[in-house]
């Protein structure tokens, strides 16, 4: 499978939640070659995509572009890997229940 | 990006931290920009059963899929170069690998450019003259 | 004299974007028809690329990465392809118009016809960014362009009425049948001219090409506070010199050969002999920046092996594709088409580029994975959100104001 599978893929779990505007990855540790494995998906209800990513960084500056990006991907949420319950073509559907994680960095 | 919690984890975002970013050999040289991300497989189309381990990234890859990215559609992913996910040494502000260029398959317009237009016009193998030349420690700056 | 010529890049950088061949003719325009009374809009510009001059070199110097790189690194690949399409033209357009310059100015010395130095041009500005060293390069195109300095020589040698001059920057005059929207256009001309994308992208990657680190700091905000301003002073004293003694006789400026003429009235074969190796370097200069900047743009983009501090066969797709673009160059020259026309229609993709470029430029130099400590403070963050406001302004005018006024007619 390959990213651009996933990015921008409907995501759904009773109803329509959003895009995936990025996916999370995880290393255990900080040495070379470590298995990067994917730790959930970033859904935004109204946008597609995220390359600048002031919603999930701490940055405020420009404080006027960084207002307009967070206003845009307002809502978002952290889906991680156990809650997502089928991939289908450009559609991802969330299990029952699941959790909305803090898109937040570190 | 970088802020490691106790554990040493690292967060890695797909279109923030990979997507876009120039890759540099060992020795700092520029390879490609990573166009897309080869994930190893998870079932399609079923539901996934609970346990089941989260993919990894397999490889970066770089190629045709630019236009995929702008317009839509879709390459064949063997038409574009893939650069193993093991051979990646640093994540920063570029990415670094730990193996030389001319090692991968990477750059075979660059070579064919070289041997076959470059290097015939005179003077094309040699440093620009002048003073003493700092060379391409440039290029491996960045990174937190 | 070491640290003169650490100044070089920003001189060269300046030079090859205030003063190229075709803002050389655009300012002695403007002075012949409007006086110095469009004497704001090349300050506007010049605060404006002195803030984003700075900001980029500081990206380049800290986290090595060249303006272009960033484009697509922060923005996609969507966004940084519309700044590429519209960047290259603006880039070949430009180092057409400028080998043409170069072949004008030889033209003007010699007797020998302006097509036959097109190609001894192109070929000459080939082997400088085949062979010579980038440090060479700038501080002899850079230096020996400040000759254009004699424009303010000529100025001071015409013995102009000081009052009179400066009451056209003070207020708005022109010849009585010039309309608002042209004097708009001018002004968006002017300060496009002083921002031109390719100022940036050759600034940040010459700081790359120079190795510059976070100890050259200081030396990279030197440039940009020296280098531009100069740029700026020599636009003033050009359009000045025409304003002085084009704008009372109502005499037009259609030919880089009236561009000198208050200058030979002046100082005599002697400056005017100044001027011309001024005009020849720093078309030269242009010449480079653009064909240099054409190189980096499309190389940083598609992530190849880019600069001249490799040897060519190791930045084999980044040499093949400069050659090319001179040679197209050539090929447009060599059409007939008048080579100043050429760059008026450069004014169209800049205001796609303009704020394409910008914008990331203002992220990046806030981001502290790329800037660590050195990201920007509170008065340059505010001072470059007015100044991304004024871009769009002019990015959004250029192309009405072109249609109406006719590009200027």
């Amino acid at each position: 499978m390959i990213i651009t599978d996933l990015l921008g893929a409907r995501v759904y779990g009773p109803d329509f939640l959003g895009f995936v505007s990025d996916v999370r990855f995880r290393f255990d540790t900080e040495s070379i070659g470590q298995p990067a494995r994917l730790h959930g998906i970033i859904v935004s209800p109204h946008a597609r995509s995220s390359s600048l990513g002031f919603e999930r960084s701490g940055v405020r500056s420009p404080w006027p572009i960084a207002a307009l990006v967070r206003w845009r991907h307002r809502g978002s949420f952290l889906a991680t890997w156990p809650d997502i319950e089928r991939i289908d073509v450009r559609q991802i559907q969330l299990r029952a229940g699941f959790e909305r994680g803090s898109p937040e960095l570190s | 990006m970088t802020d490691d919690d106790n554990q040493g984890q690292r967060w890695l975002d797909a279109q923030l931290h990979l997507l876009d970013r120039q890759v540099l050999d060992v020795h700092g040289v520029p390879i490609a920009v990573v166009d897309d991300l080869q994930l190893s497989e998870v079932p399609m189309g079923v539901e996934i059963p609970q346990d089941t381990p989260p993919p990894v990234i397999t490889a970066l890859l770089s190629g045709p899929a630019l236009a995929r990215r702008i317009f839509g559609g879709r390459p064949p992913e063997s038409r574009m170069i893939h650069t193993p996910w093991v051979a990646v040494r640093d994540v920063g502000v570029v990415i670094k690998l730990s193996v030389g260029r001319d090692t991968r398959d990477l750059s075979w317009t660059e070579r064919w450019v070289r041997d076959h237009v470059i290097g015939h016009i005179p003077g094309g193998r040699h440093t620009p003259k002048g003073e003493n030349n700092e060379p391409a420690q440039s290029n491996e700056r960045g990174g937190s | 004299m070491k640290r003169v010529f650490g100044l070089a890049l920003g001189i060269l950088t300046a030079i090859g974007g205030f003063v190229d061949i075709g803002d050389l003719v655009t300012n002695a325009v403007v002075g012949s028809r409007f006086g110095l009374s469009l004497a704001w809009a090349v300050l506007v510009g010049v605060v404006g690329i002195c803030i984003f001059a700075q900001m980029s070199g500081r990206v380049a110097a800290v986290s090595g990465r060249a303006t272009f790189e960033l484009i697509r690194e922060r923005l996609g690949p969507r966004v940084a392809v519309m700044n590429l399409g519209a960047s290259f033209l603006i880039n070949l357009m430009t180092l057409t118009a400028e080998i043409g310059g170069v072949a004008l100015a030889l033209q003007l010395v010699s007797s020998v016809n302006y097509l036959l130095w097109v190609p001894f041009a192109a070929i000459a500005v080939w082997l400088v960014i085949w062979r010579v060293k980038f440090k060479i390069m700038e501080n002899v195109a850079g230096l020996v362009g400040l000759c254009l300095i004699g424009f303010a020589v000529g100025l001071f040698l015409l013995g102009p009425d000081w009052n009179e001059l400066g009451r056209q920057v003070l207020q708005e005059v022109s010849t009585g049948t010039e309309k608002a929207t042209t004097y708009w256009f001018y002004a968006v001309a002017l300060f496009g001219a002083a921002m031109t994308p390719y100022e940036v992208f050759f600034f940040s990657s010459g700081a790359v090409e120079e190795g510059w680190t976070t100890k050259d700091l200081a030396e990279s905000r030197a440039n940009v506070l020296v280098g531009f301003p100069l740029g700026g002073l020599l636009s003033l004293a050009i359009a000045g010199c025409a304003a002085v003694v084009l704008l009372p006789e109502l005499i037009g400026v259609t030919a880089l050969s009236q561009v000198m003429l208050p200058v030979a009235m002046a100082g005599g074969k002697l400056l005017l002999a100044f001027i011309i190796l001024g005009v020849v370097a720093a078309t030269a200069g242009a010449a480079l920046e653009t064909t240099l900047s054409a190189g980096y743009t499309i190389a940083q983009f598609l992530g190849w092996p880019w600069g001249k501090f490799r040897p060519p066969a190791q930045a084999a797709r980044f040499h093949l594709l400069m050659i090319i673009c001179l040679l197209v160059g050539i090929g447009t020259l060599m059409t007939g088409v008048d080579p100043i026309q050429v760059t008026e229609f450069s004014v169209v993709f800049s205001a796609v580029a303009l704020p394409l470029t910008y914008l990331p430029i203002l992220i990046v130099a806030n981001d502290p994975e790329y800037m660590g400590e050195h990201v920007n403070g509170r008065i340059l963050n505010g001072a470059a959100l007015v100044y991304l406001v004024i871009i769009l302004a002019a990015a959004l005018a250029a192309v009405p104001l072109m249609i109406i006024t006719g590009a200027g007619q």
